[in-house]
């Protein structure tokens, strides 16, 4: 994940940007964004920014994230836009069942 | 879930000498080391005082609950505004002097810096002293903002501040000589106030409007609690009262004072007066303006006259035009004028131009003005 080195309020745009299932995980756990903030150390803001791609996170942050969500980092962040967790899983289980 | 609790936004024990109470507590101080000699100020003053501290009792436990108007962008920029005029009324108001005539300054320097606490506070309030805040209590993207802010606060105060003071230095004799006054007075406070909370004032004009979705999502609780709606109405009270005080100068009519009797003392020789048909009377008028921010204007004088002419016995020089007591206005005498015309009739007229120290571009004029005829008719009093 790379650090926005100061750029706190700009948005990242192009290359910049990462893609990420934030908002997803975290509905799925119930947790609402003061919870997930507490949770892993930051503001109530924050989390709102990184759900809306409109910050990255340290690499740091990334992890703590993963380790809440009990998911791999790639699981939540991308470079590429993300699909559908569900329609994900249902190409995987169908390669899978179908090799 | 981790197990290990976050490293950030951990709840720390607050030392008893934060610099928060620390500086309040040299402002509380200042203030009452400042009031003290402005004795006749009334209790207005130490009143409007503790609202301020009310005021910022209230933004403090305000401030962190999201959504607040507190944080909302127009609040936030606005303050940054208000802020930066009141750094340019103070670069323009002059130091305190005893000479002068508009010695009054000082009241209204102190009525601007009490003003600018209060700014500087809801200021923090709103950006959730983020702009001061250490590493220990700010999450990662607060740091980059904070480091953001304060970078171009760094230039912007470069450029304001070594700006102006290189175009005055190198423009004119009398930009010059206003770098050398400028310091002296109210710009002292508004360097002071650049140097420190220029950060917080960038940090506030740059972060981006809430989006109601963070609000809703991050708290179950409703949006205004008691508490903000006190610090809205005292913050409201807070910075309105002094304005509305100081139109109030402009606005309100005087209020006039007059008593005609005997002399008192004995009468002073002068040529042609008194003689034995002599007849001589003292005039004492009053005239306030405004409530709270106030002056007075007192016009003391004896006046004598014998069928020919009309003469002053005391109280009507240059040394008495002079206001009688100031609060946190200026005022500047425009007229101080004594004349006796062929008829032999005295006429003294002291004009002055009335303005509070907030709002100096609403002036009045008060006039008191002695007229006497030689055979002692009060033609104009006052």
């Amino acid at each position: 994940m790379s650090r926005q080195d100061g750029r706190g309020t700009t948005p990242p745009t192009g290359s910049e940007r990462f893609y990420n299932r934030i908002a997803v995980l975290r509905t799925e756990r119930g947790l609402s964004r003061q919870a997930l903030a507490d949770a892993v150390g930051v503001n109530y803001q924050t989390v709102g920014y990184l759900e809306r791609g409109d910050y990255n996170p340290s690499l740091e942050l990334a992890f703590r994230l993963s380790e809440l969500f009990g998911v791999p980092v790639e699981a939540i962040f991308s470079r590429q836009p993300m699909r559908p967790m569900s329609e994900e899983l249902y190409s995987r289980t169908a390669s899978a069942g179908g090799g | 879930m981790i197990a290990d609790p976050p490293i950030r936004q951990r709840r720390l024990r607050r030392p008893a000498f934060t610099a928060t109470r620390v500086t309040l507590a040299i402002l509380v101080g200042l203030l009452t080391l400042t009031i003290l000699p402005f004795g006749g100020m009334g209790a207005w003053l130490i009143g409007y005082v503790f609202l301020v501290l009310a005021t910022c009792v209230a933004l403090r436990n305000a401030r962190r609950q999201p959504g607040s108007w507190l944080g909302r962008r127009v609040v936030r920029r606005g303050l940054v505004g208000l802020i930066a005029v009141t750094c340019v009324v103070l670069v323009a108001t002059p130091a305190p002097s005893n000479t002068s005539d508009t010695g009054s300054t000082g009241g209204g320097l102190l009525l601007l810096v009490v003003f600018l606490v209060v700014l500087n506070i809801a200021l923090g309030g709103a950006t959730q002293r983020v702009a001061a805040a250490p590493d220990s209590s700010v999450d990662e993207r607060q740091e980059a903002m904070r480091n953001r802010a304060h970078r171009i606060a760094y230039v912007v105060f470069a450029v304001a501040v070594g700006g102006t003071a290189v175009v005055a230095d190198v423009a004119s004799q009398q930009t010059r000589s206003w770098l050398g006054w400028s310091f002296r007075g109210g710009g002292l406070f508004a360097f002071l106030e650049l140097l420190f909370v220029l950060p917080a004032m960038v940090l506030a004009f740059l972060e981006p409007e809430f989006r109601p979705s963070d609000v809703r999502e991050a708290m179950e609780a409703p949006r205004q609690s008691t508490g903000t709606r006190i610090a809205l109405t005292l913050l409201t009270l807070t910075v309105g009262l002094p304005f509305l005080m100081s139109v109030l100068v402009a606005v309100l009519p005087p209020r006039t004072a007059t008593t005609i009797q005997a002399p008192s003392g004995p009468l002073r020789q002068q040529p042609g007066a008194p003689s034995a048909t002599t007849t001589c009377r003292e005039f004492f008028a009053r005239r306030d303006v405004g409530y709270g921010v106030q002056a007075a204007l007192q016009l003391h004088a004896q006046v004598c006259w014998d069928g020919r002419r009309a003469v002053e016995d005391y109280g009507m020089n240059q040394s008495d035009c002079h206001p009688d007591g100031t609060d946190l206005v200026t005022v500047a005498t425009t007229q101080c004028t004594r004349t006796t015309d062929a008829k032999g009739t005295l006429a003294f007229t002291y004009r002055t131009s009335v303005s509070s120290g907030l709002t100096p571009f609403l002036t009045r004029q008060v006039t008191l003005q002695l007229v006497v005829d030689r055979n002692g008719n009060v033609l104009q009093f006052p």
